[in-house]
């Protein structure tokens, strides 16, 4: 019983963290000890329309706010970045929606985003094919 | 007769056999294979005719009233300095709304080719070097240029009140007589019922758009009236020609940018395009974050545009439908005609591109009648 109630009060505690570190229904990356999950946000992607992407990154598991993020997305095949700078917005610690997303041709892009702290710099590659 | 001209004469009916058979051969009602993929790539280029992104920034776009007064002003040509030059002096509505000419002439001769207003609405951004972020905000350029029609506000607010019929109709459009505003104001107000116009200016369906409808739906009987010619340039459209990447969509435009090897020297200077027009629109006092904005949203990519030494040389990925009636082509309206455009895809050089631009565009290498295919396939646009 009291073993039961250990492991119990252990994933309370967990499930929460576990939660926070989720974007709810996205997909999660690591790299170091930085977890990123991320989820494009509500809409189908369509050429050259606006859509937003939400993040939540986790050092060691917990939510952290790093000294720097910034996100892009290009396509490498041909050579070039979007025609627009996404802009982000810090919804809670670890959490953002970056927004003015637009692809304006059909193929392979990259999203890419670096996660910079005080000792080193993270970058995450999503592929994603419109 | 002898054994040369017998030879001759041997190869020449042997020619127009041949020829006789093609003929008949694309006279026949066949409808090609389409795979999966390409279906669904067809299928994004429609349906037509398509709702135009919408403007918040011109709260009488879809007025009747202001759509009528915007065709009388469109066609005034005493919205000019000189009393000559009127919209419809360079966008002429019985020439797809061009003027057939390589450059522009307003007051002076311009550097850019007249773009046909015919789907305008469709643009994200106007201009060859998308200039403006609204259709009503691009209006006010020509209208006010020293080289285009050279009107200042207060010309264009004395035109307007000195006409009772102008006056009246601008009454009933903005609550109050052009007399009671402020020149700018009325300017600006100008500037937005000649968009209620232009909004008006849409294309009918096109034998492309009969093709698209009758394949997705099945309808075999409909879908081989199009020729065997096109459908082959479709394919090589959408497939070889890769032109969807950028002539993309239901307007055959992604309202994007591109450099694809024009050059973009003038007679004595450089044009450089979409460089140049995002520091123009930005600093436009009346772009869609203005004071003269009926609504600043929507206003995304004006805010979050981001100019690039890539920008350099970019000029607007133009719409293709009705292409076959708006020569010269390009934007200097260097291409006299369709098949020198598909010439200048099929030998363009990779080294007169940005080395740190897009790498889309590389020669197309054609044949005679892949050229003449895909010629025919733009013709049905």
């Amino acid at each position: 019983m009291k073993l039961f109630n250990i492991l119990l009060s252990n994933m309370l505690f967990i499930a929460p963290t576990a939660l926070a570190c989720q974007v709810d229904g996205g997909q999660t990356t690591t790299a170091g000890n930085i977890s990123l999950s991320y989820k494009i946000i509500n809409t189908q992607v369509k050429i050259s329309q606006p859509f937003s992407i939400e993040i939540k990154l986790c050092q060691e598991s917990t939510p952290f706010t790093p000294e720097q993020l910034r996100v892009n997305a290009g396509m490498p095949a041909h050579n070039h970045g979007m025609n627009y700078q996404p802009k982000i917005t810090k919804l809670d610690k670890g959490h953002y929606q970056a927004d003015n997303f637009f692809f304006h041709m059909m193929g392979n892009w990259e999203f890419e985003i670096d996660v910079l702290t005080a000792d080193e710099k993270q970058s995450f590659i999503i592929n994603y094919t419109l | 007769m002898n054994f040369f001209t017998t030879t001759l004469l041997l190869l020449f009916l042997t020619a127009c056999i041949g020829l006789w058979y093609e003929s008949q051969e694309e006279q026949q009602k066949i409808l090609l294979p389409f795979s999966e993929k390409e279906q669904s790539l067809i299928a994004l280029h429609g349906p037509w005719p398509n709702k135009p992104p919408a403007d918040a920034g011109n709260s009488i776009r879809e007025n009747y009233h202001a759509q009528a007064l915007g065709e009388k002003i469109f066609l005034d040509p005493t919205l000019s300095s000189s009393g000559s030059i009127a919209c419809a002096s360079c966008h002429q509505p019985d020439r797809a709304f061009t003027d057939g000419l390589a450059t522009a002439q307003g007051v002076t001769s311009l550097e850019r080719n007249t773009p046909s207003l015919l789907n305008t609405a469709q643009n994200i951004w106007f201009g060859w070097g998308g200039e403006s972020d609204s259709l009503w905000s691009h209006n006010i350029i020509p209208l006010t240029a020293k080289e285009e029609m050279a009107a200042s506000a207060e010309l264009i607010q004395q035109i307007i009140v000195n006409s009772a019929n102008y006056n009246e109709q601008y009454a009933a459009i903005f609550g109050n007589g052009a007399n009671a505003q402020s020149s700018e104001q009325v300017l600006v107000n100008v500037a937005k019922v000649l968009a209620a116009y232009q909004y008006t200016l849409v294309t009918e369906p096109s034998k492309f758009d009969i093709f698209r409808d009758a394949l997705l739906n099945n309808n075999i009987e409909q879908a081989v009236q199009y020729s065997l010619s096109a459908q082959r340039g479709l394919k090589i459209f959408i497939g070889k020609g890769q032109c969807h990447l950028c002539h993309f969509g239901p307007n055959f435009s992604n309202g994007e940018f591109a450099d694809i090897g024009i050059p973009f020297f003038t007679d004595d200077s450089v044009d450089s395009g979409r460089y140049n027009g995002i520091k123009t629109m930005k600093s436009s006092a009346y772009n869609r974050l203005s004071i003269y904005s009926d609504n600043n949203e929507q206003s995304e990519r004006t805010v979050s545009i981001n100019l690039q030494h890539r920008n350099w040389g970019e000029f607007k990925v133009p719409s293709l439908r009705g292409i076959a009636n708006t020569a010269p082509y390009m934007h200097n309206g260097s291409l006299s005609t369709l098949a020198d455009v598909i010439n200048h895809y099929s030998t363009v050089s990779e080294e007169r591109l940005h080395t740190d631009g897009e790498k889309i565009v590389n020669a197309l290498k054609l044949n005679q009648k892949e050229t003449n295919d895909l010629l025919t396939f733009l013709k049905t646009l």
